[in-house]
């Protein structure tokens, strides 16, 4: 008699503790994320997902655990934890949404390319609830970050007819960043010391090396003049030599430099007014 | 009282049971960093000491797998006898050791593993080998190969590994700093090419004979008194013994790389028994 008792008791609480987990860790979860505590939040959101009681518990987990990473800044975790757990949704309609958040990680987390393909994924797998204009959006931005102005403006086209908005606002992509040439820097650099320098915008690096490669020039023909001429060759040519073509290698990384800066600088413009068109017509 | 008593230990184990799972799941999701909170955060008081067995081996296993081998040795030790995979527990606590190079540790802790019946036995003997060939004392490996079986798959190819090792090691002759340091004395650079480094003896031997022409210039032009002399002659002394140097460490540098080579082949071989075995 007393072991049935037992026995039922131990069924009882053990079905009592499972049925009430799921919903005792959402709020347990929900507590932490108003706490600010988003990395033990996400574990309890987890903990949610690994009872997986009922869709419900598991669409709030998902966005809740997605949030505090979020918050957290790891952009590209939360990348990958709506690819592992983006399934576990049954809803299309929901599984959209994370596809969207999941476009927005990937772009957060420097992930351009991705970002695109992603999108193009949705719009082929969701077309009955994707947002065309939101996934435009997102490819233009993300093909300004990769510097593929001529198919940013193709689509910014697409997206200005999206909210009938004259196309002539795509001017802003007729002005695109003069980039300098690489190859251009090594070759002044090659022919006039200093020269490539120079064409990346950096006179007081071109002066200097002009300085050294001359004092070695100097130095070997007075050198070669009072007949040291091992000293001549070896030292005034070797100085002359080494900071010679090292000066080639340092125009070309000057005009690498030169032209971030510039294709960032004409992003920032663009990512500004596309955007605030877009909060126009939200 | 006593039902209740029962229901709250068995709840108890019931959630040490599930927490591991969570564990396990949020490491196949590749969630490391919360898979080691959860673990750090279970409270040992409550747990029975077969949940503690539990516990210590997924911490250690946990650690293993993330590489953190001083960690894994600490809790993988503390298993106890009692639990099923005590012995999985205590050979690669021993392993973590050597890896580490805590070889005394590692020898007393193998020897200490209480096997049951052949094939452990090897594996122990298997094991003990590897920490000696590691040590470089000869003497014991040759103990304790005699009880290298060669017929069981788990270490059958390791085993003959171990022979070959053991044959080479005994082969190679260490080379010395001091002849290295002779040979570029006499001609700059020789000394490397001697410690197996051709290249560097090429990089070696240019500044030095670039240095010593342009001093023996400065001298033959400017006599003692030419400043260029001077100069030139200080760069050509700083070259030169440091080329001297630099022969001398890279015959040590080689003996140690050579070493290394060595003792990562025995680790790698002293390793792959152990996943066969307790997979």
């Amino acid at each position: 008699m007393i072991i049935r008792f037992c026995l039922t008791c131990i069924f009882l609480s053990a079905i009592f503790l499972t049925e009430a987990q799921g919903e005792q860790f959402l709020k347990q979860a929900s507590v932490e994320e108003a706490q600010g505590a988003w990395y033990k939040a996400g574990i309890s959101y987890d903990r949610v997902l690994f009872c997986q009681e009922n869709q419900e518990q598991v669409i709030i987990a998902v966005s809740g655990k997605l949030r505090c990473l979020k918050k957290q800044q790891q952009f590209r975790e939360a990348g990958k934890f709506i690819k592992e757990n983006y399934q576990l949704i049954d809803s299309d309609s929901i599984r959209y949404r994370l596809y969207e958040q999941w476009i927005l990680c990937a772009y957060l987390s420097d992930q351009q390319e991705e970002a695109i393909s992603l999108a193009d994924q949705a719009l082929l797998l969701y077309p009955q609830y994707c947002n065309q204009q939101w996934l435009l959006y997102f490819k233009i931005l993300c093909l300004n970050e990769l510097n593929e102005w001529t198919m940013a403006q193709q689509n910014y086209k697409q997206w200005l007819a999206g909210y009938k908005i004259d196309s002539a606002e795509a001017i802003i992509y007729e002005k695109l960043p003069v980039l300098k040439n690489e190859n251009k820097a090594a070759w002044l650099s090659t022919v006039l010391p200093g020269g490539g320098q120079w064409y990346a915008g950096k006179p007081l690096e071109a002066m200097t090396s002009i300085l050294i490669q001359g004092l070695g020039i100097y130095y070997g023909i007075v050198s070669f003049e009072t007949k040291y001429y091992l000293s001549a060759w070896l030292v005034g040519g070797g100085v002359f030599g080494s900071f010679h073509f090292g000066s080639v290698r340092r125009a070309e990384e000057l005009v690498r430099q030169y032209n971030k800066k510039k294709a960032a600088s004409f992003n920032s413009t663009l990512r500004q007014k596309i955007s605030d068109q877009m909060n126009q017509h939200l | 009282m006593w039902p209740l008593f029962f229901c709250s230990v068995h709840a108890q184990q019931f959630n040490f049971t599930k927490e591991i799972k969570f564990v396990r799941y949020l490491q196949e999701k590749e969630q490391f960093s919360e898979a080691e909170a959860v673990l750090n955060n279970v409270d040992t008081v409550l747990l029975n000491p077969a949940q503690k067995d539990s516990l210590y081996f997924e911490k250690g296993w946990f650690a293993y797998s993330r590489k953190q081998l001083d960690t894994a040795a600490r809790f993988l030790e503390k298993v106890s006898e009692q639990d099923r995979r005590f012995l999985k527990a205590a050979f690669f606590a021993q392993y973590c050791n050597t890896f580490q190079k805590r070889f005394q540790e590692a020898r007393s802790g193998f020897s200490l593993i209480p096997v049951t019946d052949s094939i452990q036995q090897e594996l122990k003997n298997f094991q003990l080998a590897g920490l000696s060939l590691l040590q470089r004392d000869t003497i014991a490996y040759r103990g304790y190969r005699k009880g290298f079986g060669y017929s069981n798959y788990v270490m059958l190819k390791e085993e003959h590994s171990f022979e070959q090792y053991y044959t080479e090691l005994l082969a190679i002759k260490q080379r010395s700093p001091a002849v290295a340091g002779i040979l570029s004395a006499v001609v700059p650079g020789l000394g490397k090419v001697y410690a197996g480094k051709k290249k560097q003896g090429l990089g070696a031997f240019f500044p030095v004979v670039t240095a010593g022409l342009l001093t023996w210039e400065a001298y033959n032009r400017g006599g003692i008194k030419d400043a260029r002399f001077w100069i030139y002659g200080t760069l050509f002394t700083t070259f030169y013994i440091g080329n001297i140097w630099g022969s001398v460490s890279a015959v040590s540098i080689r003996n140690q790389e050579l070493n290394r080579s060595y003792d990562n082949k025995i680790l790698f071989n002293m390793h792959i028994p152990l996943r066969n075995f307790f997979n």
